[in-house]
């Protein structure tokens, strides 16, 4: 009976110490991240980020809060080059929209802090107040706007990729096609709603969760043709140029992008407005359009 | 071939990171849960209401609903009834609760395997309920659990994987991230693969190592 205790023992010793050598792992982790300046948010910094109970404490508004933290809280679902993504390293992120919610920061004299989370959770955790806004290539649709409040920036057209062999130009060649799209994108409403209003009917329409997923389909010969957000379109394009191409845009208006933001926050909404609107006045949402997506926007 | 190595020598290290928070993620909701499941199988076998039905009722709410609800419900819905948990607690609590749920069926099922009649032997040579639990019946459940234990163990491994919906950035949301950018599937997905596979095997070895040790001391 001993003997038994003591293996028992061994095991929980075992587990003990493994926990421990993972947490002294955490801090070492931890800290590199902050020093790396990346403004990547790691999982142990967002711990001395998120105080318990600041929401009581908090001061007069999130405007004067973030600006006595100095940090603007940004939520960004990194899978969505040139729009948001991670660089070579794997974890600092980049793209238009992180230079862009970098120049704003900048302009609140603060700085940006980026939280990377999954799409279809990214909503419910500005709500939750993980971070102050979305800035991840969000449309600004009547659904979201009950929820939020939104500070236009720019404008996405959505463009056809189609695999060789395919050549989608416009609305109508997408009849009897096999059409992926990324899920809860406005691609996939706009598709839906050609289906339902406009008498075209693509043989099937799939959705998946990132952006990737929808691209193989087209190189695996699954299906026909993505339709997705200009930019993105044309990022894949370059990357892989004998697997698809970009052939044909969606025959819509552009749709309006926009910073998403907790409904009420009047004076944050206000200052990162008047950020915009300098930024755009001084040339610089236009550079990093070029910088980017070499003009593609449709803007 | 050479841009598969040069993507290796890439992603590797990044992963390795991953991998460093998926096991951190594991072990310590795997001995969070661990003490959680052995409280709520001795509370669920004991005779006192006051026990039983908590330990039912948590059982069979962590049990019985999936495993990214409870996830999301505890760092995006707890904050709207006046609790904010930053990620990692948020995916410790959830993780430990769901493996504790399990893990107390593990040790229910082993306690209750064991012959009534050693209870019974222990409690007339005059022990107490808790010294006959501790000194006979729950000593002979180890070989018991272990199986069951390796199982839960590698499932939970794999469930953290979901903790990049709150934001945490693991082994497969690293990966997911890498394919994003270079639109390189399977060179990206063979080493996490792998990776989790490291985890997994070691997980058996040691648990059969120990299964063997146990025994041979009989």
């Amino acid at each position: 009976m001993m003997r038994k205790s003591s293996s028992f023992l061994l095991v929980i010793l075992l587990l003990a110490v493994t926990v421990l050598a993972a947490c002294g792992g955490t801090q070492q982790s931890g800290g590199s991240q902050t020093d790396g300046g990346s403004g990547t948010q790691q999982p142990a910094a967002g711990q001395t980020q998120e105080p318990a109970g600041g929401e009581d404490q908090t001061p007069a508004n999130s405007l004067e809060r973030i600006k006595a933290e100095g940090a603007l809280r940004v939520g960004i679902d990194a899978s969505y080059p040139p729009m948001e993504f991670v660089d070579e390293d794997g974890k600092t992120p980049i793209g238009f929209d992180v230079d862009m919610a970098s120049a704003i920061a900048e302009k609140l004299g603060v700085k940006a802090e980026f939280t990377i989370i999954d799409w279809s959770g990214i909503q419910a955790s500005l709500l939750a107040g993980h971070y102050d806004a979305i800035m991840s290539s969000m449309t600004i649709t009547e659904g979201r706007q009950n929820e939020m409040d939104f500070v236009q920036y720019l404008t996405m057209g959505i463009a056809y990729a189609s695999r060789p062999g395919v050549d989608v130009r416009t609305d109508s060649d997408l009849e009897g096609k096999v059409v992926v799209v990324q899920e809860e994108t406005t691609a996939q409403y706009y598709i839906e709603d050609l289906m339902a209003n406009a008498g075209i009917q693509p043989r099937e329409l799939r959705s998946f969760p990132y952006a990737t997923d929808a691209f193989r389909e087209l190189a695996n010969g699954r299906a026909d043709v993505v339709a997705i957000d200009a930019p993105v379109a044309g990022y894949y394009a370059q990357l892989d140029p004998e697997l698809y191409r970009v052939t044909g845009a969606a025959e819509m208006e552009p749709d309006p992008i926009g910073i998403a933001l907790r409904k009420g926050e009047t004076e944050l909404r206000e200052a990162i407005q008047q950020a915009v609107d300098e930024l755009k006045a001084e040339g610089v949402l236009r550079e990093l359009q070029v910088k980017w997506f070499g003009d593609a926007a449709g803007q | 071939m050479a841009r598969f190595i040069e993507h290796t020598i890439t992603i590797l290290p990044v992963l390795l990171e991953g991998l460093g928070v998926t096991l951190r993620l594991t072990l310590i909701s795997a001995l969070i849960g661990t003490v959680l499941g052995l409280l709520a199988a001795l509370a669920r076998i004991s005779r006192n209401p006051l026990l039983t039905v908590p330990a039912s009722a948590y059982v069979t709410v962590f049990r019985g609903t999936p495993l990214l609800l409870q996830l999301l419900f505890i760092y995006n819905a707890l904050p709207q009834l006046g609790l904010l948990l930053p990620a990692f607690p948020s995916a410790v609590v959830a993780f430990s609760l769901n493996a504790g749920a399990y893990i107390a069926e593990i040790f229910r099922a082993a306690i209750q395997s064991i012959d009534r009649g050693q209870m019974e032997a222990a409690r007339s040579l005059g022990m107490s309920y808790g010294l006959a639990m501790r000194r006979v019946i729950l000593p002979q459940t180890y070989r018991r659990l272990l199986p069951p234990m390796v199982n839960e163990l590698a499932a939970l491994t794999k469930d953290t994987s979901l903790a990049s919906s709150i934001s945490i950035l693991e082994l497969m949301k690293y990966s997911t991230q890498f394919i994003s950018r270079t639109a390189l599937v399977w060179q990206t997905f063979v080493w996490t693969a792998v990776l989790y596979l490291v985890v997994t095997v070691a997980l058996t070895t040691l648990a059969s190592w120990l299964e063997k040790k146990m025994e041979a001391r009989g």
